[in-house]
């Protein structure tokens, strides 16, 4: 897949993964594990790209005796969501007439 | 292996990165495994399933690479079209080149000027003998005439141009 698209979708995922409760690293990795394999290094990235672009906010608590770093959607991040399922809708009115095209 | 032994070959690995940055990124990974052997394996497979020290340090640093190239090409696509522009129009190398242009006019003057002052010279012992030398030493000093005129107001309007510019610089 292309690397900018396949970008773009990573960050929906992961945003999607934090849309209705605070996660961290490793639930989001097990959450989006049916969809994509996402390695540790990818996340990290990831969830600094949509922190530096305040989608989200880190928070730190404690866990079973240790810190754990929680992922909190932002007004923006929830936009983003939005904005990608507008966008999506505008790729599969595409798909339908790329495929059309092919069957004739 | 253990996780500790994890833990400082990552950082080893990692020390050409800014303290912080790595820092960061090894309580993310570590906070990783712990969480692997919370969800029930034991310690050496979830520091397995993490990844190898040396695998995991090499995409960071490819990762910062590609990054910092990226931040390097948008940086100077931004510089393009207004800077750019800006600094063009603010080179002083402008003075050189008006200079070089007035030169230019300057000397077509005087190619002009000259040429006519040797037709008028030419023109001068056929006065005496030809009506029509008389009719082309007229036209002759007319257009030296005009070429001074002309010459005179350039080198005016060149002046102006430099001293008009020396005080609004002021």
């Amino acid at each position: 897949m292309d690397i900018q698209l396949k970008r773009g979708l990573l960050d929906i995922c992961v945003l999607s993964t934090i849309k209705s409760q605070d996660s961290y690293g490793y639930k989001i990795i097990k959450d989006l594990k049916p969809y994509v394999e996402l390695s540790e290094s990818t996340l990290y990235t990831i969830l600094k790209r949509l922190e530096l672009s305040g989608l989200l906010t880190v928070h730190t608590s404690e866990h079973g005796g240790r810190l754990r770093k929680y992922y909190h959607i932002t007004k923006a991040g929830l936009g983003r969501i939005e904005d990608f399922k507008d966008e999506w809708r505008e790729v599969m009115l595409i798909y339908q007439f790329v495929t059309k095209e092919d069957k004739t | 292996m253990k996780k500790k032994e994890f833990i400082t070959e990552l950082r080893k690995k990692l020390s050409k990165l800014p303290s912080r940055e790595a820092d960061e990124r090894l309580t993310f990974y570590s906070e990783m495994i712990d969480d692997r052997i919370e969800d029930g394996v034991s310690e050496e497979v979830a520091v397995a399933s993490v990844g190898t020290p040396r695998d995991i340090a090499a995409q960071i640093i490819s990762e910062r690479r590609s990054q910092k190239k990226k931040e390097k090409t948008q940086n100077g696509r931004k510089l393009k079209p207004v800077e750019v522009v800006l600094l063009v129009l603010g080179s002083p190398l402008w003075i050189a080149f008006i200079a070089v242009g007035a030169a230019v006019v300057i000397t077509i003057f005087a190619v002009v000027l000259t040429v006519n002052l040797t037709l008028w010279a030419l023109e001068l012992p056929f006065f005496l003998f030809s009506l029509l030398s008389h009719y082309l030493l007229a036209a002759c000093k007319m257009t030296t005439k005009v070429s001074i005129l002309l010459f005179k107001k350039v080198v005016s309007w060149i002046k102006a141009f430099f001293i008009g510019k020396e005080k609004s610089r002021r």
